[in-house]
């Protein structure tokens, strides 16, 4: 991929929790590239570290949770000498960040109604917005607050304004959230899992919305979802999350028609599909996501992994290894070296 | 909101009248009334012609009547103003209880200022920097002053002041001062005992504001709105006392409905421990001697006040939360 079609890239991203008990590494080794005007996905189970993926990015993740390792190159900051900001050494309280967040780098949540203050009208929430990044005067953010409301699909946009969130049905505060993002017109928008709390219906009308400001707006997009459906409607690119760290990369098409490692090919499996034997069951990931302080040696996978081999999976961790087609895997199935070495006889999988 | 300020007035009548029935009743509950209270103290001095006095007596007060007739007598003269007499100092209840208003009023509402001016940003600074050393030690602090109950913190600065320069700053005058007009002198005397029950009073009641302050924003800080304002760009100032702070701001705001009636019923136990002329001792002083009038006239007065303030409580909180407004 040419340079200038980078807007975000992350390297070894390393985020960790500090709790009592011991340390959680919600993010330990995590790499990505969003492209211009694309969409990532980033896929993965309850708990693997997508969403604090997202909120590393924005710098805001709280204590006792921080930034361990890793870079977190911004390339959409045309600066003199076009160089990329690394938003992992910005302070998250400074001035640089507090305009990247919004003004750059946008995001939505899963709860909308939660995401607004109960206390104050969307309206206001949104004008706040869009006055701490652009110069304009109240009446000049009011109507472009009132426009956004309309470019979102909601009717009556002038009432909407006034309304307070406990006034709106979830669709509808979604659909807020997403103009309060999209209001100033940023480069990059982060979606944590917009639709998970909407019914179906209204979950198909809000991806076709975003889908569709996204191509009006010309933004890139990271979009983080469990949702295997959704991400394929989605994602041009998907990253496929595991404990803390990426374990497949791969552009949309080939996730579905070829998944190489063995938790995609297991997800996969997992969708119900129309057309199959009535039943017969629905099969599932074996054995569930470990405890995030008593992750297990080795490959992290390796004690739900159908193909796992003795002696090597549960000593060694895999590295991610770059296949042909511009992919990325991590597992030892792939990695001839390794396989020699440890002198493994492989089951043809 | 106006609609919803006035069927909230109108629905405190009916309460106001349980409040009386209830007041009365309470009055009533004990056995035997001030006649008996009154003959027996006569007769401990020796005086037993006093049980004579007995029928003519209650029928001069009126405590020959059944209990209904003399509720409705009470609430009758009750709602045009008057209050009755105080059978132990033959004045009017509200004479009685005025009097004493002031001082009352003094302490408390010093307490109360500072208490709520201290506690609320202490307990905002230690929210948003918790755990660390400041946030510790005042936590430790708070607890310190929680435990210990104020009429024993007035006791300790008492103390301490009679040991360090031989004073004793029990009541709110001294003795010279007492029953002099005011002077500079008076007030400057007054100033001198008022510290004592204030800072005692402070202590607990900043305690507790600051708990509460620290606990509700430290909730609001988790909230996923919060995250969602950082995450639009916001200064940390903005996010902190525009939204954060206001959401926290509910129980306090809902406290603030009985503190009216704190204001004339709190910190009674202080006020007999350091002699305090204040309404909280004479009611309990009322309530002991059967003094029906008195006593029924303070105990309806923190129950309006109570009424009130939760009337003024909730408009408060419709006004800070759009949730609350019914419309």
């Amino acid at each position: 991929m040419a340079e200038s079609e980078l807007l975000l890239e992350v390297r070894n991203l390393k985020t960790h929790f500090f709790a009592e008990e011991g340390i959680v590494r919600a993010v330990d080794g995590v790499d990505f590239t969003v492209a211009r005007g694309k969409t990532l996905g980033v896929l993965g189970e309850s708990g693997c570290g997508k969403s604090v993926t997202g909120f590393s990015i924005l710098r805001l993740v709280q204590p006792p949770g921080r930034i361990v390792a890793g870079e977190i190159l911004y390339h959409g900051l045309h600066g003199a000498d076009n160089r990329a900001l690394d938003l992992a050494r910005c302070s998250p309280t400074s001035s640089q960040m507090q305009s990247i967040r919004g003004g750059e780098i946008a995001m939505i949540f899963q709860e909308a109604r939660t995401s607004l203050d109960p206390v104050y009208t969307v309206g206001s929430q949104l004008i706040e917005a869009i006055k701490y990044h652009q110069s304009l005067r109240q009446e000049q953010a009011k109507a472009w607050g009132v426009e956004m409301l309309r470019r979102v699909g909601l009717p009556d946009p002038e009432a909407t304004f006034n309304k307070y969130p406990h006034q709106l049905s979830g669709g509808m505060c979604q659909r807020v959230m997403i103009a309060i993002a999209l209001s100033c017109q940023p480069k990059l928008l982060i979606a944590d899992e917009p639709t998970t709390a909407l019914d179906v219906t209204t979950e198909a009308q809000v991806l076709r919305l975003i889908k569709d400001l996204q191509e009006e707006l010309g933004m890139s997009m990271i979009f983080i979802t469990h949702n295997l459906g959704v991400v394929a409607e989605m994602a041009d690119e998907i990253v496929v999350m595991y404990l803390g760290k990426v374990v497949e990369q791969t552009d949309v098409k080939a996730l579905f028609e070829d998944a190489r490692h063995p938790y995609t090919q297991a997800l996969l499996r997992s969708v119900p599909q129309i057309g199959k034997k009535s039943g017969e069951r629905l099969q599932t990931v074996p054995g569930s996501v470990p405890h995030p302080q008593n992750i297990p040696a080795g490959c992290p996978f390796h004690p739900r992994c159908p193909s796992r081999m003795p002696g090597l999976c549960d000593r060694k961790e895999p590295a991610l290894l770059p296949l042909s087609g511009n992919r990325l895997v991590r597992c030892f199935l792939y990695d001839e070296d390794a396989l020699k070495g440890a002198n493994v006889h492989v089951a043809n999988t | 909101m106006i609609k919803y300020i006035v069927t909230r007035t109108i629905a405190m009548i009916p309460t106001f009248l349980l409040l009386t029935v209830f007041g009365f009743l309470l009055i009533e509950l004990p056995p035997g009334d001030y006649v008996t209270s009154y003959i027996r103290a006569q007769a401990a001095q020796g005086n037993t012609s006093a049980a004579d006095q007995e029928a003519s007596m209650r029928a001069q007060y009126g405590l020959d009547q059944p209990i209904v007739v003399r509720y409705g007598l009470w609430l009758s003269r009750f709602v045009r103003g008057d209050f009755g007499d105080s059978f132990e100092f033959r004045r009017p209840a509200t004479e009685i209880i005025g009097s004493r208003l002031g001082v009352t009023l003094t302490i408390s509402i010093c307490a109360f200022l500072i208490s709520w001016g201290i506690g609320i940003p202490l307990g905002i600074y230690s929210a948003t920097h918790q755990y660390s050393r400041t946030d510790n030690f005042l936590t430790t602090v708070t607890f310190v002053g929680l435990g210990i109950p104020d009429f024993l913190l007035g006791l300790l600065l008492l103390v301490t002041v009679w040991m360090l320069t031989g004073e004793v700053l029990t009541g709110m005058n001294s003795s010279a001062y007492a029953s002099a007009p005011w002077s500079v002198g008076k007030v400057l005397d007054f100033l001198k005992h008022l510290w004592i029950p204030v800072t005692a009073v402070v202590i607990t009641g900043t305690a507790w504001i600051m708990r509460v302050m620290r606990g509700n924003l430290l909730d609001q800080l988790g909230r996923p709105y919060v995250t969602a304002l950082r995450a639009r760009g916001l200064p940390e100032r903005v996010v902190i006392y525009k939204h954060a702070v206001r959401n926290a701001l509910h129980p306090l705001v809902m406290s603030l409905g009985q503190t009216l009636a704190w204001l004339i019923s709190g910190f009674t136990i202080i006020s007999l421990v350091l002699d305090l002329p204040t309404v909280q001792s004479i009611y309990l002083r009322a309530m002991l001697q059967q003094d029906v009038y008195l006593g029924g006239t303070i105990l309806i007065l923190i129950g309006v006040l109570i009424l009130i303030g939760t009337l003024l409580a909730d408009i408060l909180l419709a006004w800070l939360d759009p949730r609350i407004r019914l419309y």
